[in-house]
């Protein structure tokens, strides 16, 4: 029998909603944090014009290599753009790049891996396609991803779009997997068969009963994936091999600024790092939170930690322990 | 250890299609460029009639699947293509620059196994200490920084303020005699050479990119450490031998066993996805290794190093897999007997 | 030895809830154990069995937690023992197995070498002595070629052979108590039934107590000297054999044994059960099986009933016992 038998009895009442939110914030507070960095990313991107103090791609070479100042929060680069104002515009590059990107391989990945995984055990052809799809992804993977993305990005031509369809190649496989081992053990579940059983369409099992229920880690991932896809866009404009200048990114505005830190002026590269690094860590953060929900064990764990919180605020009640 | 033959035969057997597949992926990666390879291999200043005399020899006028076999017929003589920007076979110039990529993934590599797997395993064993908080946040932030710009902060902190680092500027001091190639690692080629100014200065060159591969990827590492190792701390055989009263030093060893092989593979990708992942490093630092070499073909339209480079790097990642079974086999025994 | 040698008294156990008060899984839990004898403690999924269990060898699973009541062995209270003394008890004095043999069993070490770590462990044997010690229990817990199945890995292993193996860790220190929960149920009936008597034989040639836990009320019948119903957290019924299942007081007993008896007297007995209409009892101030029981009264909902003796060596928590 699993340890887990236990609460069946339904609870007498439900805690108001706001209440169980503010409980898991304050039991993990760095998924709040998480939630307001992107948050704030993404308002920054979309007020940018009203926000930005100076025009982005404005040079003005009287004022190159300024340090920080109040006039000029981030610096200057070296042809004299506004660090601050660049680094508020950089996420409408990088953040579509990143997040079309990581969607596109989710959506076709999931597709391909519900598939394999659903007829994974029907014999035939379609095992027979599934065992190529899956050996196709072996190879992907096995080639270097940085440097596949770069190749691709060479071969199809630079451009905001080769970067997006780059990032959406080299991620499929991620996706695949994980859909398709999760749709393997789905399969075998009842409700499944019964829809089987009722002569409900193949496609139609799929997307409307097995996806649903095998969802839970790819949205995981997917918040994860779009920080690292938001890293992997700066890299390959870093190298001359994504978005050029003077559009505001910050991989190419840290590349731009590399000149200079060996001379002593850091500015104008430190700065977009710490925004992309904070960026993407409130990503992590929000991929995390979304990790803990999906996964029972993690779930049980942040419940007890408000149990204990809850033990430790209501002193009364704590001395009334086990053991008296 | 008698299944071991055997075990090995059936992975190379795997291995071939594998081969044939990234062989296929990167031929079309050629056929998806747009324009005349000719043209591209031969650079910017061809004449028409040397164009044309390259394309009948390449077989470009042949149909696809016959330009197939001819790749891969040039593939069994060791003809990897030209490259135009150094007028010479894509093969040699991988020869001369593959070692200074896998010397510096290597070492990097084995930092981040250095830092990730005792902080994972420690953080795995104390739940709620503050080596497992430090450990958790240590990984999120590695997972936000991109590598370069950390390979920035430290040529910053360390050569431009503190001057303790050399220049970014390659693998040796320019001033120091390179010893003989032998292995194509420095640090080993020095040494078997005798050579210690080499050898120290190979090594003060190795420090920074080293650190920042090493700090980064260490990271991921932890990260797959620790869940492995916690989801074998609460799976039922340790919850077992706690019920049967084994001594935690016990039960925390056998998890540890259990928890070897999926650690050994993030290794061993991580391993494969640094040589590409790498390049970013290798240009911070001017490391003039493979993957400093296929980015310069790809910035400037010369493709064949970018295909030489990726598939050196995808039969390297497969023989790095190979060696990962072979490790995996005689950890678990349930493996391939 | 005066008294039990396991004696639970008022035992509680709760689970927080995310969205909820704390919900007590188990409450005002008494139970005891002779030694020598067999308790077998049924109950349908749910009932509280597996983290009654788990709460006596102070591994209650998470995030639940023992809020009151003792657990002692031989006088000693389990619950607030030091984490090192523990250590030496299980395994030593008190052991447990479970139903899913095959995960218990360390997947990367031969078999015969998990018996005789315990013997070395806890009873200080050497490396050379305690393979003997492994291979004599081997032999005991009667796998056939012993020595060959010494080597062998638990992937190797049959269900039936591996729950052997497991038995064989868990006795071969020979524990005064162990706790067998639900241990039979992941195998084929015949298996089943081999297990469970290798199981008493050994407990009663080592004069060790036993307490056998599952949902299966035929198994009890053959081999406990005393039976425990267990329904909602609570023991609702608990006496001898013979008395329990021939003159069972509580309602939900009745409709238990009813299930799995061909007994007419039983079934008509129960003819106008209709154990469906289950609407979970709500607060403590109420029978927790009012909802379900046909015979509940207006006391029923107004007042808890305490475990009272209803005969000698026999006792039932309701208000109005079926008496014959």
């Amino acid at each position: 029998m699993d340890a887990q038998e236990g609460p069946q009895r339904t609870p007498p009442d439900r805690n108001p909603w706001h209440q169980t939110l503010w409980s898991i914030v304050q039991a993990r507070p760095r998924f709040a944090i998480g939630y307001i960095i992107v948050a704030l990313v993404m308002i920054g991107a979309i007020f940018a014009p009203v926000l930005a103090p100076y025009n982005p791609v404005s040079a003005n070479p009287q004022s190159a290599l300024l340090s920080p100042s109040a006039a000029h929060w981030f610096g200057t680069d070296a042809v004299g753009m506004d660090v601050f104002s660049r680094c508020l515009y950089a996420p409408r590059i990088d953040l579509t790049i990143a997040v079309s990107g990581t969607l596109i391989s989710a959506v076709i990945g999931s597709l391909i891996g519900a598939w394999v995984g659903f007829h994974g055990r029907s014999k035939g052809v379609r095992q027979g396609i599934g065992f190529v799809i899956m050996r196709a992804a072996d190879v992907l993977q096995a080639f270097p991803v940085f440097v596949l993305a770069i190749a691709l990005v060479a071969s199809l031509g630079q451009s905001i779009q080769t970067v997006v369809i780059a990032i959406a190649f080299v991620n499929i496989p991620i996706y695949l997997r994980l859909m398709r081992s999760q749709v393997i053990s789905i399969r075998e579940m009842k409700f499944v068969e019964a829809a089987e059983v009722a002569g409900v369409s193949h496609s139609k099992i799929i997307l409307r009963h097995v996806i649903p229920n095998a969802m839970a880690p790819t949205l995981a991932q997917l918040s994860i994936n779009i920080g690292w896809s938001v890293i992997m866009t700066a890299g390959l404009s870093f190298i001359g091999a994504g978005v050029r200048a003077p559009t505001p990114e910050w991989g190419s505005m840290i590349a731009a600024g590399f000149q200079n830190i060996v001379t002593g002026q850091w500015s104008p590269s430190v700065f977009p790092g710490v925004v992309l690094a904070i960026t993407v860590f409130g990503f992590s953060l929000v991929g995390a939170s979304v990790e803990t929900f999906a996964d029972p064990a993690k779930v049980r764990r942040l419940v007890a930690d408000i149990a204990a919180r809850k033990r430790r605020a209501s002193a009364p009640r704590a001395a009334l322990g086990r053991g008296q | 250890m008698s299944g071991l033959p055997k075990f090995l035969l059936r992975r190379l057997a795997y291995l071939i299609p594998q081969l044939f597949g990234i062989l296929l992926l990167s031929f079309c990666l050629i056929k998806t460029i747009p324009g005349n390879p000719a043209v591209l291999m031969l650079g910017p200043m061809a004449q028409p009639d040397s164009i044309a005399a390259l394309t009948k020899r390449l077989g470009l006028d042949q149909p696809l699947p016959v330009q197939f076999l001819i790749y891969l017929k040039d593939l069994a003589h060791g003809d990897l293509g030209t490259s135009w920007q150094t007028t010479r076979p894509v093969l040699s110039d991988l020869i001369d620059r593959f070692p200074a990529t896998i010397e510096l993934v290597t070492f990097g590599l084995l930092v981040a196994i250095l830092i990730g797997v005792p902080l994972g395993i420690l953080s795995a064993m104390r739940q709620k200490s503050v080596t497992a908080r430090i450990a958790e946040l240590y990984g999120l932030v590695t997972g936000a920084l991109p590598d370069f710009w950390i390979g920035l902060l430290l040529i910053f902190v360390f050569y431009t303020i503190l001057g303790w680092a050399p220049a970014p500027l390659g693998r040796i001091d320019i001033a120091v005699i390179a010893p003989p190639t032998v292995t194509g690692f420095l640090t080993i080629d020095s040494l078997l050479d005798g050579n210690l100014d080499a050898f120290f200065s190979a090594i003060s060159h190795l420090v920074l990119p080293v650190l920042t591969l090493g700090l980064i990827n260490a990271g991921p590492i932890m990260k797959m450490t620790h869940s492995t190792m916690e989801r074998m701390l609460q799976s039922d055989f340790s919850r077992f031998e706690v019920m049967s009263g084994l001594p935690r030093r016990l039960v925390m060893r056998h998890a540890l066993h259990n928890a070897l092989p999926p650690i050994l593979t993030i290794i061993s990708v991580l391993y494969g996805f640094l040589l590409g992942g790498a390049v970013l490093v290798e240009i911070v630092f001017s490391w003039g290794g493979a993957g400093q070499y296929a980015v310069q073909g790809v910035l400037n339209a010369d493709i064949y190093p970018v295909l030489g480079f990726v598939l050196f790097a995808a039969v390297f990642s497969l023989f790095v897999y190979l060696l990962v079974d072979i490790a995996y086999f005689l950890l678990d025994p349930r493996i391939g007997r | 030895m005066n008294g039990p040698l396991v004696n639970v008294t008022d035992l509680r156990v709760e689970f927080p809830s995310l969205t909820g008060p704390d919900v007590a899984v188990i409450s005002g839990l008494d139970l005891a154990i002779e030694p020598g004898q067999v308790v077998g403690l049924v109950g349908e999924a749910g009932a509280g069995k597996t983290v009654l269990a788990r709460s006596i060898m102070q591994m209650v699973p998470e995030p639940g937690r023992v809020t009151k009541g003792r657990a002692e062995l031989q006088g000693e209270d389990l619950l607030t023992m030091s984490e090192r003394r523990l250590q030496r008890v299980r395994g030593a004095r008190i052991s447990m197995i479970t139903a899913n043999p095959r995960g218990e069993l360390n997947p990367l070490l031969p078999v015969g070498e998990q018996i005789a770590t315990m013997a070395r462990v806890h009873l200080g044997q050497g490396r050379k002595e305690s393979r003997e010690t492994a291979r004599a229990m081997l032999r005991k817990v009667q796998i056939s070629d012993p020595d060959r199945r010494y080597a062998a890995y638990p992937h190797e292993l049959s269900g039936g052979m591996a729950q052997r193996i497991v038995i064989a860790i868990a006795l071969v220190c020979g524990p005064q108590v162990v706790i067998a929960d639900d241990a039979t149920s992941g195998l084929d009936v015949t298996v089943q039934a081999q297990i469970l008597m290798l199981l008493r034989d050994l407990a009663r040639e080592q004069n060790s107590s036993m307490l056998l836990i599952t949902r299966d009320v035929g198994i009890t019948a053959h081999v406990c000297d005393r039976i425990a119903v267990m329904h909602q957290g609570e023991i609702v019924e608990a006496g001898d054999r013979q008395a329990v299942f021939l003159r069972p007081a509580h309602p939900y007993t009745i409709m238990l044994l009813a299930a799995f008896s061909h007994n007419k007297r039983l079934r008509a007995l129960w003819s106008h059960a209709d154990a469906d209409k289950a609407a979970p009892a709500r607060g403590e101030q109420a029978c927790s099986y009012v909802g379900r029981c046909p015979l509940a009264q207006a006391r029923c909902r107004a007042e808890k009933p305490m475990l009272r003796m209803i005969a000698p060596g026999h006792e039932a928590r309701c208000h109005f016992p079926v008496v014959r």
